[in-house]
């Protein structure tokens, strides 16, 4: 920051907070190169950062789902960090404060960037196995990046496919359009023609992400072998087909699948100035990645 | 009134992440994360501080709308400061499950407005919905002395209580249809809606008692007719505060914001007066589509243009 003297302060490379109530402390910074990403470590305070039995990434969702998830997600950090386990969170590019235009985002970047959060968690905490929590879109890429490593992974309320996640934003920027006077309004496809990217509520959707070929769908997104996974959906009820069929699968392929109902009251796409409830998707993931830990939760 | 903005080249280049870096800022609220963006072209010595509306997400939004703008202005030699609330995404404290406009935020800003002092800048303040409110709120207070070089206000609702502007929209009945006995024993039983009930309460008697004795509503105009009933008399007191410590203010909304029309109906009455006598000093934007929300990415560019524009044009460097 500069003075109209020109003055220059000497930029501190990352914050920190101690937040004592809670027994943690928080670093925040940008990582990466030539793009930077935004990111927080949450760290308990007292306890050896360095050699944790576990540490947490948190691979946040992307588009409308970023900013519907984002304070579950410092609520889950804080509180995992609260019972010893240190947690990386970040902005994906193209996404809050890190790098990147917003139409670039790829489905091939998320999961580069998941794994370079993983990367940078490794470079500061060292620690034994890194566990993924994915939301939606990012639950996919957080499968993908671990690739065959068996790390624990947690998916919350995951898109069944690429294909499924963008047909429910068109859905959605066709109902928020209804209601528009004078002028019919522009298809998605002519918006494309005309100016490269597809406005969905207030977020350029582009080629990268629309035209994306190589996508998993949800059963075929994990790598098989012995590895647990926590699949948590946000609707009431029964588990729906999708999640049904995808954890069948994963069960086929020796993976130790625990599927959990979390109400949520959750609509994504439409975020209301409201906190979603959360309480139950916490105590549920906070309790299963403590028990992978050995540990208990907070 | 100006409709389309425009914005001249900035000196230099929009910063990235590699001119940003993040900062806790003390507050008496809690310690609030903030992310700064150094000026690329050459610095003014003025700072942007962002506010951002209510809501539970962080101070890149909305729609990342405040990490566009930021980088813009450091090309104009703008710093920038974009922060969270406290009890909000990486910031401490502890948040409030309800959000009012008769209560802004003006810890928080105060606290980051000092900051930027620290660093020898004055600020600029630039807040959205209630960011505005309270950016209005600080700037109109005791506490912001000199330190604030102008204020930018992206559709800032002209109502403290959006249940009584609601209350003068919409007919009796839609309000007698709920008023069953079940819905009610639900809100007794639950502490906050009882709080809401109150509020709603009292802005119901703050409206009937305005429509039974007209004129007694806020700032009683000396031109244009009475008054709407829901127009906040903190607004008014603000802007004349604002105004009266010659700062410059911009307004933005979109042609299709319902707060956009609840401020031109103000300006047709109590507040028509004052934004004659400010003359050159309060510039009003409107630009298309609707800015609250900005569910529409050439609104946020429309609105962000804006703001760039009066920036430049009120601060840059004269050739």
């Amino acid at each position: 920051m500069t003075s109209r003297g020109g003055r220059r302060l000497a930029r501190a490379a990352r914050a920190e907070r101690v937040d004592r109530g809670l027994g943690i402390r928080e670093e925040v910074e940008f990582f990466g190169a030539p793009e930077r990403l935004f990111g927080c470590r949450h760290l308990p305070m007292d306890g050896p950062a360095a050699g944790a039995p576990l540490a947490v990434v948190i691979c946040p969702p992307v588009l409308a789902d970023f900013g519907a998830n984002y304070q579950r997600e410092v609520r889950l950090a804080r509180r995992l960090a609260a019972a010893g386990l240190p947690v990386q969170r970040f902005h994906p590019r193209g996404t809050g404060h890190s790098d990147g235009d917003r139409a670039d985002l790829s489905f091939a970047a998320l999961v580069d960037d998941c794994r370079a959060a993983v990367e940078r968690l490794r470079e500061t905490c060292g620690p034994a196995a890194v566990a993924l929590v994915g939301s939606r879109l990012s639950a996919l890429a957080a499968a993908v990046a671990d690739g065959e490593g068996g790390s624990p992974l947690v998916m919350w309320d995951p898109v069944p496919s690429l294909r499924s996640y963008l047909r429910g934003g068109l859905r959605a920027r066709a109902v928020h359009r209804v209601g528009k006077v004078g002028a019919a309004p522009e298809g998605p496809d002519d918006q494309r023609a005309r100016t490269g990217y597809v406005d969905v509520l207030g977020i350029p959707v582009g080629p990268a992400l629309l035209d994306a070929g190589d996508v998993p769908v949800l059963g075929e997104a994990v790598a098989g072998g012995p590895r647990p996974l926590l699949l948590v959906q946000f609707a009431p009820g029964e588990l729906t087909p999708p999640y049904a069929a995808a954890a069948a699968a994963w069960r086929e392929r020796a993976i130790d699948v625990t599927a959990a109902v979390c109400p949520c009251d959750e609509s994504w796409w439409f975020i209301p100035d409201r906190r979603a409830p959360a309480d139950a998707v916490l105590d549920t993931t906070a309790a299963w990645l403590a028990a992978r830990a050995g540990m208990t939760a907070a | 009134m100006s409709t389309a903005p425009d914005v001249r080249p900035a000196p230099g280049p929009p910063a990235t992440a590699a001119d940003e870096f993040p900062a806790y800022v003390r507050a008496p609220t809690g310690d609030l994360l903030a992310v700064v963006t150094e000026a690329t072209g050459e610095p003014l010595g003025l700072a942007a501080v962002l506010l951002r509306g209510a809501g539970w997400r962080p101070s890149s939004g909305p729609r990342r709308t405040q990490v566009t703008l930021a980088r813009r202005l450091a090309g104009h030699g703008l710093d920038a400061v974009r922060f969270s609330y406290h009890g909000l995404a990486e910031s401490g404290g502890a948040g409030e499950e309800v959000v009012r406009l008769d209560r802004p935020y003006t810890a928080d800003a105060g606290a980051v407005v000092d900051w930027v002092a620290d660093q020898g800048c004055r600020a600029v303040l630039i807040g959205n919905c209630f960011g505005a409110r309270t950016a209005l709120a600080y700037a109109a207070g005791p506490a912001a002395g000199d330190r604030v070089a102008g204020l930018a206000l992206v559709v800032p609702p002209v109502f403290d209580y959006e249940v009584a502007r609601r209350l003068d929209r919409r007919p009796l009945g839609h309000f007698a249809r709920r008023a069953r006995l079940g819905r009610l024993w639900a809100v007794l039983r639950d502490p906050a809606r009882r709080r809401a009930l109150r509020r709603t309460l009292r802005a119901f008697a703050s409206v009937a008692g305005g429509k039974l004795r007209p004129g007694r509503g806020p700032a009683p105009a000396s031109t244009g007719g009475a008054a709407p009933e829901w127009l906040s008399p903190r607004f008014v007191a603000h802007l004349r505060a604002v105004v009266d410590r010659r700062i410059p203010v911009l307004f933005v909304y979109g042609r299709d914001d319902p707060y956009g029309a609840d401020f031109e109906r103000a300006r047709a009455t109590a507040l028509g007066p004052l934004l004659a006598e400010a003359g050159g000093l309060v510039e009003v934007t409107v630009v298309p589509g609707r800015v609250h929300g900005l569910t529409s990415v050439e609104t946020q560019e429309a609105m962000i243009a804006a703001v760039e524009a009066w920036a430049a044009s009120t601060f840059g460097r004269r050739a």
